[in-house]
């Protein structure tokens, strides 16, 4: 059940409904169950994945808070990890490392043995399994208490609205909020489904129409031009920003409507002029994750000098394995990793970049959208080829498609750059949605619904972070 | 709480008439198109009487001359063929057509291989031509109950939310009706100027004859039904498998099937699929699926003169 169709409508309105007209002792079970409902909407058999971790790591977070022994606490911890990790290794990894390991065994004209698994991956799992796994870390570190109530744990991981595509929660954030007693408060609501238009809006209108365009060059690069592929990449930039920001603003406006505030995900990456701060506007939930469960605990920056820089090298490459089991999302990752340490040794020696702001954020812009390149590919071959059609300037026509959804995709980006420029710099003093003015307020839902329903891709298109 | 339900009724109510405002503006626009994707559709429902009717995709529309088939058939003949439309979309404007006059000759261009799982996603597919039928759904009822057969979801929306039926059609409905831009269509053909860039075609991007498919037993029911249509109204049908730049065999399964159905309904097969005169011929070519103009021209002189 994605969040951009009808059956997902029908399923928000009637659980919501019914959330408020139970009494709260029950809420909590609803909760759990209609969570259940909505990932096996997917494929059924893949909740006992989720009952496999919350099982292990219930009772893990159980025994961390038990024992004093560093040496027990440890092994629990690593079993948990290993539960975890194995989970995300056998569904998500399994092939690819056999895949490459054939590739070597083949050069050396040997067979691999190993035969490939037929699965399926499991929609979410690597948001999930990464939110179990912060519950068990913040527990082991003593940050947080562990959960006595089964099922209200099982909650935080299922919480239907993060469950597939995050935001990906720290129990301390969001555990004590789910037993506490929600009102209908009309402030909060209308609040909340502001988030939800919003979200909806970039993504069914802004991101899905950009993908019309980026999927046609990306799927058959070899067809296109230098210009073609070159707009195709400038689209999948806003597009995968429309695409997960989107999903995000839904997930936080549905649990905001149940009364749980979600951790912001997205603060306005692209007005970012440099990597750093761009990290720190991006996908927040999971860079923080990686920050605190993996950045420094291999040492942070407490380290040495080269090997901080390693540490940060290897936390981005990681980070591009983890959204997927193929060598462009390593390269992804590893070509952040690279740019930060760029900018880390910059600052050391106190270099100073002497361009106008303008500037710098067209430069962090075109280099944030020269690793989507790899991001958005299929394989290497296929970024490979994008590339060369861009810096060879590959001759040949501007491939434009269906010429109105072509001139709305440019438009829709103007619209966005301009609403977030309005976020950013004015704090949202012209934005119509959330204006002083209640006839302005109205009119401006009304335009975005309108505009959603006349030029909105609605074929329920999947969420690009859904694969993750 | 009784506020919110009474703002967001209130919403409710105005967006219901906002939609039904648009909606109708909408359908008046769509309607009044003199070129383009959906001008084709509305020509062909509503408008043409022409004794030739060719329908297909973008092969359909690209392959056949019309003025060139008129003056070796001494008949009429309109091209019906829209880009990305099978046979699902020609089962459902053929009764329909049918039902307003009726025609010498209906030839149908096809990929033949389209017929079997796996060389296309077959529900996408459908989806597509589900949604360039769905302006009409509301007006003309055999094409609602065959959109109906398959979507259904699709024509509810598209009953209780008028603006549906023309989502994302907007711009494309102001440029064929305000402007000259788009595409260029003479009596339904439209005309592809340039050669194939055989430094790009190299070998077949398409990879789905590669694939060792079934068939798709929906496709081909659609098809019989098609023919049985035609048949009962006394209108000839020709099936066309028109020429590929790329040598693409029909698989024996569908060949098979094809074979089968036009000794039942006796109609003919013009299958240029493998055609020498065609294959690698890159000054008839725009691409690896359409002739240009002078492949287009050579093809029309061949099926005028089988028409003949």
């Amino acid at each position: 059940m994605v969040f951009n169709s009808l059956h997902f409508l029908l399923f928000f309105i009637v659980t919501t409904i019914a959330f408020f007209l139970l009494p709260h002792k029950y809420r909590w079970m609803f909760l759990l169950a209609i969570s259940c409902y909505f990932y096996m909407a997917f494929k059924p058999i893949y909740i006992l994945i989720l009952a496999f971790t919350i099982v292990i790591d219930y009772f893990a977070g159980i025994y961390l808070e038990k024992t004093s022994d560093p040496s027990t606490k440890k092994k629990l911890l690593i079993a948990s990890i290993i539960a975890n990790v194995g989970c995300l290794a056998v569904f998500k990894y399994f092939n690819f490392i056999n895949e490459n390991i054939t590739d070597l065994l083949g050069t050396l004209l040997i067979q691999n043995p190993i035969p490939m698994l037929d699965i399926l991956l499991p929609i979410g799992l690597s948001f999930h399994t990464f939110q179990a796994m912060s519950y068990t870390f913040e527990v082991y570190f003593g940050r947080q208490k562990a959960e006595k109530h089964f099922g209200i744990y099982a909650l935080y991981v299922m919480y239907y609205p993060q469950l597939v595509a995050g935001p990906i929660e720290r129990p301390q954030n969001i555990l004590h909020q789910l037993t506490q007693k929600v009102n209908f408060d009309y402030d909060r609501i209308t609040q909340a489904l502001k988030l939800i238009l919003w979200g909806m809006f970039v993504k069914v209108v802004i991101a899905d129409r950009l993908s019309l365009y980026v999927d046609k060059v990306f799927d058959s690069p070899h067809m296109h031009s230098g210009i073609s592929s070159l707009i195709a990449t400038i689209f999948f930039t806003f597009q995968i920003y429309c695409d997960f920001s989107g999903y995000s603003l839904i997930a936080i406006g549905c649990a905001k409507v149940l009364g749980v505030d979600l951790m912001t995900n997205f603060r306005r990456p692209y007005a970012s002029i440099n990597i750093r701060e761009f990290w720190s506007r991006w996908h927040i939930s999971l860079s923080t994750w990686f920050r605190d469960y993996l950045y420094i605990q291999l040492g942070g920056n407490r380290v040495g000098f080269f090997r901080s820089m390693l540490n940060v090298f290897f936390v981005f490459m990681i980070s591009g394995l983890w959204h997927g089991a193929n060598w462009t999302f390593i390269v992804w990752g590893s070509l952040h990793g690279i740019y930060l340490i760029v900018e880390i040794l910059a600052a050391k020696i106190n270099f100073k970049w002497p361009l106008p702001v303008f500037t710098k954020w067209i430069f962090n812009f075109a280099l944030v959208a020269f690793t989507w390149i790899f991001f958005r590919a299929h394989h290497l071959a296929e970024a490979k080829q994008i590339l060369i059609n861009i810096f060879t300037w590959k001759k040949g026509g501007l491939y434009i498609g269906n010429a109105a959804s072509f001139g709305y995709s440019f438009l829709l980006i103007a619209f966005l750059l301009i609403a977030d420029y309005n976020t950013e710099k004015w704090n949202n003093k012209f934005s119509l949605i959330y204006h002083a003015n209640k006839t302005v307020r109205w009119i401006g839902y009304l335009t975005l619904i309108m505009i959603l329903l006349l030029i909105g891709v609605l074929n329920g298109g999947q969420f690009i972070y859904f694969q993750f | 709480m009784k506020k919110f339900a009474i703002h967001i009724s209130l919403l409710l109510l105005i967006l219901i008439v906002l939609d039904r405002i648009c909606g109708a503006v909408l359908e008046n626009l769509f309607y009044k198109q003199t070129h383009g994707d959906e001008f084709v559709s509305i020509e062909l429902l509503e408008h043409s009487k022409a004794d030739v009717l060719l329908l297909g995709s973008s092969r359909a529309s690209h392959h056949f001359i019309s003025d060139s088939i008129e003056q070796q058939t001494g008949m009429t003949v309109y091209n019906g063929g829209r880009d990305n439309m099978g046979i699902h979309y020609i089962n459902a404007v053929v009764p329909e057509i049918l039902n307003r006059y009726t025609p010498k000759y209906i030839v149908i261009d096809l990929i033949p291989n389209n017929f079997c799982k796996g060389s296309q996603d077959v529900q996408g597919y459908f989806d597509i031509q589900s949604s360039a039928l769905l302006p009409f759904a509301n007006k003309h009822q055999p094409i609602y109950n065959c959109v109906q057969q398959y979507n259904s979801m699709e024509v509810y929306k598209a009953k209780y939310i008028k603006c549906y039926a023309y989502n994302s059609l907007i711009g494309s409905m102001i440029q064929n009706t305000f402007t000259k831009i788009g595409h260029t269509q003479i009596k339904g053909y439209e005309p592809l100027a340039t050669g194939i860039d055989t430094t790009v075609y190299k070998k077949p991007f398409s990879n789905e004859f590669n694939l060792q498919p079934s068939l798709d037993s929906t496709s081909f029911q659609l098809f019989e039904q098609t023919v049985q249509a035609c048949q009962a109204k006394g209108v000839k049908v020709i099936v066309c498998f028109s020429p590929f730049y790329f040598e693409r065999p029909i698989r024996q399964n569908v060949q098979a099937f094809f074979q089968r159905l036009s000794t039942a309904y006796q109609f003919p097969i013009l299958d240029y699929c493998t055609d020498s005169n065609y294959m690698h011929q890159s000054a008839l070519f725009y691409d690896e699926l359409h002739l240009n103009n002078n492949g287009a021209a050579m093809l029309s002189k061949s099926i005028g003169q089988y028409i003949k």
